[in-house]
């Protein structure tokens, strides 16, 4: 009902456009999701990866040509595992959401001291533990909860 | 993917979602809450079903009609005639308590005619004032989407017709602890906010939309769900101030849940109007029974609204401090009106509704006949007319002919235009001979409902 569904007594019709309230789901699940999904998948060894499985939490932007490929890469993986797009690693979309990522890391290292691992409820369950000590980790888990809020996501 | 999506819905619960304002459509957003929307506000109540008004606005008394009461008891409050159901109700309110308590502030609509005994287009037509249109949106999709189709909330539904002719989204809380779910931040076990993202990430996002280069507006069909997509969540973030409102004992009865959340959402302003509803007042076999039992429920949820109004100070006072600027734009309307069958009386109350009237009157075999006389035209004035002028001209022409309910009356008292819906007979220049050739046709003494036009009203 929430969501603009039916409960085939008072309510029969579905509802098709956003409200408010649906927003406010979609941004509390793909925070959810993020959170439960984004250091896990770190945690696991990298032919294991679903989300990030070319890229570590040790690859900064900016630190290199070769870096920077490498983050656009991983990038261009959750455009297309997410999303269902398939983006160069130029492309604009792609530039947009390494933007994100860059300055996410940036802002961080200017605010530093910061706590070096993710926050206490999206480090539960791993495989291992992660450090954070560049905000890498939680810069991704920003990234895919952007990703996730979409419209291309969402209306799949 | 969806589907997986949902499926951590249920697993995950929900919480804080602290915002990542960054998609395209967001680019002209704000980083700040939007202001609250400070009123007027406007509730509808919807009795679905087939409801018998002889037991509330309309009695007859005659001709076998009630069994419960005959002519000589209907009772009067100032110019409302009303069953006496005080002996006979099964909880709630009666009508007694509810004319002696409001009835100074209620306008009654009687009589009016719409030709339709089915209760889907006649919900339809009552909700909307179109007949043969899925597209026109109800009276509170209407006002929501001229007063504040940005607000998260802005028009709040419980069931019934509610279509928004496109016009603003339609939100659905069916229950007050949904409503503290979509409001809450999330906390830990000590009750304090946990974000889900420190302050650098939101900033970041802020540099992040400065530099992106400015995009094209949405053209595409894609692009304008997308755009209203990211503008819903933007705007959800608003509706954590709902939180301080919601009360923490739920009310049993159906109308009060569902005005609890409408009254909270109106007063952290993100709510324009709400369309309440409650069924199964379509009696057949038990009818004295069924409606005794409902009828003075649906009162009783009326009086909780305007009762918890107060409570809240989001309604006017009649008589009250109206110099006061801030209670002065504070306003709760209500309507109420019955969901089908020919002859159909309206309810109206609120601020800038002379109450104390009542308007036309079927005839005493429920048969509807001249709703508005001559001498009670309505005459519509800024700030005194159940349309302000706060209303009407936000909405330009491209709103015009919402066929609210309402301006039916402003239409019948500003043109003298009238037909047959059956045979199409029409006088637009003289509407004594119009009606006499629509009854001669339809074998019925009739005043036509049409659709109004809301510039008429002007």
């Amino acid at each position: 009902m929430l969501y603009g569904g039916i409960d085939s007594r008072e309510v029969t019709e579905r509802a098709v456009d956003p409200s408010g309230a649906m927003g406010s789901i979609q941004r509390t699940l793909s925070n959810d999701v993020a959170c439960r999904h984004v250091a896990l998948d770190f945690s696991r060894d990298p032919d294991k990866r679903i989300l990030f499985p070319g890229v570590e939490p040790d690859v900064l932007p900016g630190a290199s040509p070769e870096a920077d490929l490498r983050i656009r890469r991983a990038i261009v993986h959750l455009h297309q595992r997410l999303l269902g797009r398939d983006d160069d690693v130029d492309s604009p979309e792609v530039d947009r959401t390494f933007a994100l990522f860059a300055d996410i890391v940036a802002d961080a290292r200017d605010r530093a001291p910061f706590d070096p691992q993710e926050v206490w409820s999206c480090r539960q369950g791993l495989e291992r533990p992660i450090a954070d000590p560049h905000y890498t980790v939680r810069a991704w888990r920003a990234v895919v909860t952007y990703l996730l809020r979409r419209h291309e996501f969402l209306y799949e | 993917m969806r589907r997986d999506f949902l499926k951590w819905c249920a697993l995950a619960g929900l919480g804080l979602a602290t915002p990542i304002p960054f998609q395209r459509a967001a680019l002209a957003e704000s980083q700040e809450d939007l202001p609250p929307y400070e009123g007027p506000y406007y509730i509808v109540f919807n009795a679905s079903g087939g409801w018998d008004t002889t037991y509330l606005m309309d009695p007859k008394g005659v001709g076998g009609i009630n069994r419960l009461y005959e002519a000589g008891d209907i009772l009067t409050h100032g110019a409302h005639t009303f069953a006496p159901t005080a002996s006979h109700k099964e909880g709630g309110l009666s009508n007694e308590d509810f004319y002696a308590e409001f009835g100074d502030e209620l306008l009654v609509l009687n009589g009016l005619d719409y030709s339709v005994n089915n209760h889907s287009p006649c919900s339809r037509y009552m909700a909307t004032g179109k007949l043969d249109s899925l597209a026109y949106p109800t009276f509170a999709a209407l006002v929501a989407a001229c007063q504040g189709p940005a607000c998260p909330l802005s028009f709040l539904t419980f069931g019934n017709y509610s279509a928004t002719g496109n016009l603003v989204a339609m939100s659905r809380v069916p229950y007050l602890p949904s409503l503290r779910r979509i409001a809450t931040r999330r906390r830990d076990r000590w009750q304090r906010a946990v974000p889900y993202h420190d302050d650098c990430s939101i900033v970041s996002n802020g540099h992040s939309r400065s530099s992106m280069p400015t995009v094209a507006p949405a053209l595409l069909p894609r692009q304008q769900r997308a755009k209203r997509l990211y503008a819903a969540q933007v705007n959800s973030r608003s509706l954590s101030r709902v939180t301080p409102y919601i009360p923490r004992e739920i009310p049993k009865q159906r109308l009060a849940q569902q005005s609890e959340i409408a009254l909270a959402a109106f007063k952290a302003g993100v709510c324009v109007s709400a369309n309440l509803s409650i069924g199964q007042f379509d009696s057949h076999a038990n009818n004295d029974k069924d409606q005794m039992k409902l009828i003075p429920e649906f009162l009783e949820g009326i009086a909780y609204v305007l009762h918890r109004a107060e409570e809240l100070q989001i309604r006017d006072q009649p008589g009250g401090d109206r110099a006061a600027k801030w209670a002065a734009r504070q306003r709760t309307t209500t309507a109420m009106a019955r969901t089908t069958g020919r002859s159909v009386p309206f309810m109206l109350l609120g601020p800038g509704i002379q109450g104390n009237r009542v308007i036309g009157a079927p005839t005493k075999a429920s048969s509807p006949c001249r709703s508005i006389p001559k001498h009670s035209r309505v005459t519509p004035t800024p700030g005194s007319g159940f349309v302000p002028s706060t209303f009407t001209k936000p909405c330009g022409s491209s709103l015009r002919s919402p066929s609210i309910r309402i301006a039916v009356s402003f239409r019948l008292a500003s043109n003298p235009r009238s037909s047959c819906r059956v045979c199409g007979v029409e006088r637009p220049n003289n509407r004594r001979r119009a009606v006499r050739r629509g009854a001669q046709a339809c074998g019925r003494d009739a005043v036509r409902v049409r659709r109004p036009v809301l510039a008429s009203a002007h």
